[in-house]
């Protein structure tokens, strides 16, 4: 048997079938992919194109300054032109992400669309022990971000610009951004990774979805610098869902940990001083949050032990 | 493989495919591994040796001021594009038997053959590399021809220097490149007939045109949202690895850019001297994906249009007979 058989489903699911895809018996797997890469597709040229419209209509009314080096010039666009991203990115979350996965779910496999992504609501703990775990994660994961960023030397004046679009630099440019680049995407990109691809890998690979959708979610990012991170976020994210069998906790965990960095780049933007733990994370802070997360997963399995949802 | 007897709608392209990539994965693998990797890695070294020849000029302007580069130079430049001429084509034709053998191997599979690893690279070294070598370059001369005689006639138009004979000329040489899209998708299913149902290259033109007459536009949708796809999902693949890869590189980029003005670009230079070799691996590894994971889709939208066209309708017919011979016609007796 080869991991690309059409398997039928293996989770004995009570769910109403009727969409295309599962009437006409065609590969679970194969659907799950190609939805994915075909709604990734989309929506990165999508955002693309809305940032350059946004950008282009901005500019007609606007007077860009510009600098003499080149990473200044581009953290000047990134600065004046933050407005246009920001709902660029959220216009095509919802509209070319949210949507069209919901749309898959209904057109090809079931009209049961709440079932099937799992929108279901389950006890309290386990949502707020997996936003304890994202929490105690993020030291570790903090840790390997700023040992690639020292390995490779890479500029203050880069990792700025790349921080400044997410930077608020008010009360309500805060709350703006939360809505944006925390509560946004808890909701589409949860909804697309784990409530339509790893629930669809799911019904033929089992735990093995948890796995391909963690790694898929951090290479999707398309930053190599933060894909290892991205990736161990992706794996924590998709281990929740599988294990609570419900879309809140992998969102709530998602949500928390999206709105933690607003929060600290928030703090740096005002001159508030943070945490050493969080600001420079030593290996022991590293492998202490390592070995606290992993204390907290065991005790998330306990809990979600006996589980019988859909 | 899959039924011979319905037209596929586009999920059952996607689905079909899947299944017949995961049939074929170890073996079309193997295949661009053996094919690949050594005339890959010679292309790599070729276009080191390419980018040695430009950086030691580069590095000899810098140092001298020089406008005029030496003799020296011009010949390491020289020696390094032949060397590099040489590798790609060296690659080109690992690729084009690399090619063959996997466009057999996963064509048979669908005819439900097992062939071994075996056969598969005796398919890349016979006689069907030669036709499909003379089909390409045929295709090719016809394009390039129609390209340039469009270009010619503008050129003539524009000579004129009239407004009219301009826009004219434009619209000419515009209409050749939609000729020349138009005749790529008719005739890209040539090699496959070449490949699979062993024709002759002049009657593969034929072949391949009547199979796609009629379903032009679906082809050319299906195709270029299946390239989007695929060049999507490497995209994802490809960027940590080129990012592996090019460390040394990136990391000398980042610690020039903090430096800003101050900055030494001979030290760029300098590690630019790895920067060709793992430019051609990445290559490699891109080219490798890309035919693994292209042909299947290539092979069943093949089917798909040969049972539009009716290839399979024996099979139909003997499906819709067994199907009848099941369930005779109700006579009016009471079935118990």
């Amino acid at each position: 048997m080869n991991n690309f058989e059409n398997i039928p489903d293996q989770t004995g699911e009570k769910l109403n079938f009727d969409g295309s895809w599962e009437i006409k018996n065609r590969n679970l797997k194969a659907a799950a992919i190609f939805g994915l890469l075909g709604i990734g597709v989309f929506y990165f040229y999508a955002q693309t194109i809305l940032a350059v419209i946004f950008i282009f209509i901005e500019n007609a009314f606007s007077n860009p300054s510009s600098g003499t080096e080149f990473l200044d010039r581009m953290q000047n666009i990134m600065t004046e032109y933050k407005a246009s991203i920001l709902a660029a990115l959220a216009i095509s979350q919802y509209f070319v992400m949210l949507l069209p996965a919901l749309w898959i779910v209904k057109k090809w496999h079931t009209s049961e669309i709440k079932k099937y992504i799992r929108f279901t609501a389950i006890p309290l703990r386990e949502t707020l022990l997996a936003v304890l775990i994202t929490i105690s994660a993020i030291p570790f994961s903090s840790y390997l971000s700023d040992l690639l960023i020292e390995k490779l030397n890479v500029p203050e004046s880069l990792q700025q610009m790349g921080a400044e679009i997410f930077t608020a630099h008010s009360i309500p440019e805060f709350i703006v951004l939360i809505f944006i680049i925390a509560v946004t995407p808890a909701i589409c990109e949860e909804t697309l990774f784990r409530g339509y691809f790893q629930r669809t890998l799911e019904r033929t690979s089992g735990f093995k979805s948890v796995i391909w959708t963690g790694v898929v979610f951090g290479l999707f990012h398309m930053q190599p610098i933060g894909l290892v991170s991205l990736s161990i976020l992706g794996l924590l994210f998709s281990f929740f869902y599988y294990r609570s069998k419900s879309l809140f906790p992998s969102s709530a965990a998602h949500f928390t940990n999206n709105f933690l960095a607003l929060l600290f780049m928030y703090f740096a933007a005002e001159e508030i001083e943070m945490p050493a733990i969080i600001e420079n994370a030593s290996i022991y802070v590293a492998l202490t949050s390592l070995a606290v997360t992993s204390v907290l997963l065991w005790l998330y399995i306990k809990i979600t032990d006996d589980i019988e949802r859909i | 493989m899959f039924d011979k007897t319905k037209p596929m709608l586009l999920g059952d392209i996607f689905s079909n495919a899947f299944s017949l990539t995961g049939k074929t994965i170890k073996n079309n693998l193997l295949l661009a591994i053996i094919f690949l990797v050594p005339t890959g890695l010679l292309y790599a070294y070729g276009l080191q040796i390419l980018m040695n020849g430009i950086i030691e000029g580069a590095k000899f302007s810098i140092e001298n001021g020089a406008t005029n580069p030496e003799p020296n130079t011009i010949i390491s430049i020289l020696t390094g594009s032949m060397t590099y001429t040489f590798t790609v084509l060296l690659f080109l034709i690992g690729n084009l038997a690399a090619f063959i053998a996997i466009t057999y191997n996963s064509y048979q599979q669908v005819l439900e053959n097992t062939i071994s690893l075996e056969d598969a690279l005796k398919t890349a070294f016979s006689i069907k590399l030669g036709k499909t070598l003379g089909f390409s370059i045929l295709q090719g001369l016809v394009f390039a021809g129609i390209i340039i005689a469009a270009a010619v006639l503008m050129i003539i138009l524009f000579i004129g220097k009239y407004i009219f004979l301009e826009i004219l000329g434009v619209l000419i040489l515009i209409a050749a490149v939609f000729i020349v899209v138009y005749m790529v998708y008719m005739w890209y299913f040539g090699t496959i007939f070449i490949i699979g149902e062993n024709s002759g290259v002049m009657e593969t033109f034929g072949k391949s045109f009547n199979l796609v007459r009629n379903y032009w536009w679906r082809t050319f949708g299906i195709l270029l949202l299946i390239s989007i796809i695929i060049q999507f999902a490497l995209s994802l693949i490809l960027t940590p690895i080129s990012f592996i890869l090019m460390w040394d590189f990136i990391a000398a980029i980042f610690s020039n850019a903090s430096l800003g003005n101050s900055a030494d670009p001979q030290h760029v230079l300098n590690l630019m001297k790895s920067f060709g070799f793992n430019l051609g691996i990445i290559a490699v590894i891109s080219t490798i994906l890309t035919i693994v994971i292209q042909t299947p889709f290539n092979i069943v939208l093949f089917f798909d249009l040969k049972i539009r066209k009716g290839a399979f309708e024996g099979e139909l017919e003997e499906a819709e007979s067994e199907a009848a011979a099941d369930f005779p016609e109700n006579t009016g007796d009471k079935i118990e």
